[in-house]
């Protein structure tokens, strides 16, 4: 049951994360247009998916089972770029926040640029557990060595 | 010791999952109370109101007022170009009155934040920009314009003032409304003042438009009794 479930977070994950940087890179996108802005400046906001994005590659190439079967990291991962949707959602379809009324693009981004440091703070939390799981794997591997060793 | 820092990594790490784990969760639950909170509507009945009655009235009092008018019939102390003018706007007025929001709005048992943003920028683009600004305006330069007219001479200043109020009559509530879409961190303070913004709000346009469709029907009165007693 772990397994299964352990499994079904872990594809949800990668999932999620492109869709909540679809999203992200959608209303960013406005919002600089609108701002007269680079998008060369938004690189900070875009720069904690990156190292997601590094970090869940290197965890899917490596094989590195202390974060792969990781239940409660990977429901985590799940739970906040599924909160991320959720924000942009609102940011884009909530009619009842009448700021987006007047700040057209049908987008609320007084409300998005609220939320935006929060969010970024969770994914650098996501990328520092990651880090310290990917290390407390190797440990894993030694025993596993250790016990065929005695074994023999 | 590698061991014990790797246990130690361990629960920094599993801390650090709980840590995003619970702010993820403050932050799920913030946003669908505000989400809650701010599509909430709230029950108006505006059949026994008296700002809507009283509207409703001076509307009915200005088209009596200024139907029949015949330039053709009028020898008084203005121009026929002035008296058509003073027509010319006083019907501008009824129409920004009867604006579409407005009319939509008669229909409505209940109203949200949006309906009271929209209440309010129909007050600000169609009363003030097409009413008061375009067209009642005129009626303060009497001097200016060389209309020679007792009534509107010696009232000149007067409802110079009472204009320039109408003006600025809702634009705190512009940003109270928009406030709703900023805050996040939900208070009871916060909630209430949304819940209030909504009805008060309402109410506050409602007054507003009021004093316009008196004034206007103060100005028609003045223009019945030109064009009656001229005929």
């Amino acid at each position: 049951m772990k397994r299964i479930l352990n499994g079904c977070f872990y594809v949800l994950k990668w999932i999620l994360l492109f869709g909540s940087f679809a999203f992200t890179l959608y209303i960013v996108t406005f919002m600089y247009k609108r701002l007269e802005k680079s998008m060369i400046e938004s690189i900070p906001v875009f720069l904690p998916y990156l190292i997601l994005f590094i970090l869940f590659s290197i965890n899917l190439v490596l094989n590195q089972k202390a974060v792969k079967n990781d239940l409660f990291y990977n429901f985590t991962c799940c739970f906040v770029f599924a909160l991320f949707i959720y924000v942009g959602y609102r940011a884009v379809f909530d009619s009842y926040m009448v700021a987006r009324i007047p700040l057209g693009y049908e987008i609320n981004f007084n409300y998005y640029s609220d939320m935006i440091s929060p969010l970024q703070i969770m994914l650098y939390g996501l990328s520092a557990s990651n880090i310290l799981l990917m290390f407390t794997g190797t440990k894993k591997k030694e025993k596993v060595e250790s016990t065929v060793k005695v074994a023999k | 010791m590698i061991d014990f820092l790797k246990e130690y990594c361990k629960i920094i790490s599993y801390a650090l999952i709980g840590l995003v784990f619970a702010f993820a969760s403050f932050f799920l639950l913030v946003n669908l109370y505000h989400a809650s909170d701010v599509s909430r509507v709230v029950s108006v009945n505006l059949d026994g109101d008296s700002a809507m009655q009283s509207i409703k009235d001076s509307l009915n009092r200005i088209e009596a007022n200024l139907a029949d008018f015949d330039v053709n019939r009028y020898h008084g102390n203005l121009t026929s170009f002035q008296i058509m003018t003073a027509d010319n706007k006083l019907q501008n007025c009824v129409a920004a009155l009867n604006n579409e929001t407005f009319q939509n709005l008669l229909t409505k048992n209940e109203i949200s934040i949006v309906d009271v943003y929209e209440f309010r920028e129909a007050y600000e683009n169609e009363v003030v920009g097409k009413c008061v600004i375009e067209s009642l305006s005129w009626f303060t330069s009497a001097s200016e314009e060389n209309i020679e007219d007792e009534y509107l001479q010696a009232n000149e200043k007067i409802l110079s003032l009472y204009l320039d109020s109408m003006k600025t009559d809702t634009s705190y509530l512009k940003k109270d409304l928009l406030n709703n879409s900023s805050y996040y961190f939900n208070t009871a303070l916060a909630t209430s003042t949304v819940h209030d913004k909504v009805r008060d709000g309402y109410y506050d346009v409602l007054s507003a438009y009021r004093n316009v469709t008196e004034v206007v029907e103060e100005l028609s009165n003045w223009f019945y009794e030109e064009t009656r007693e001229a005929e």
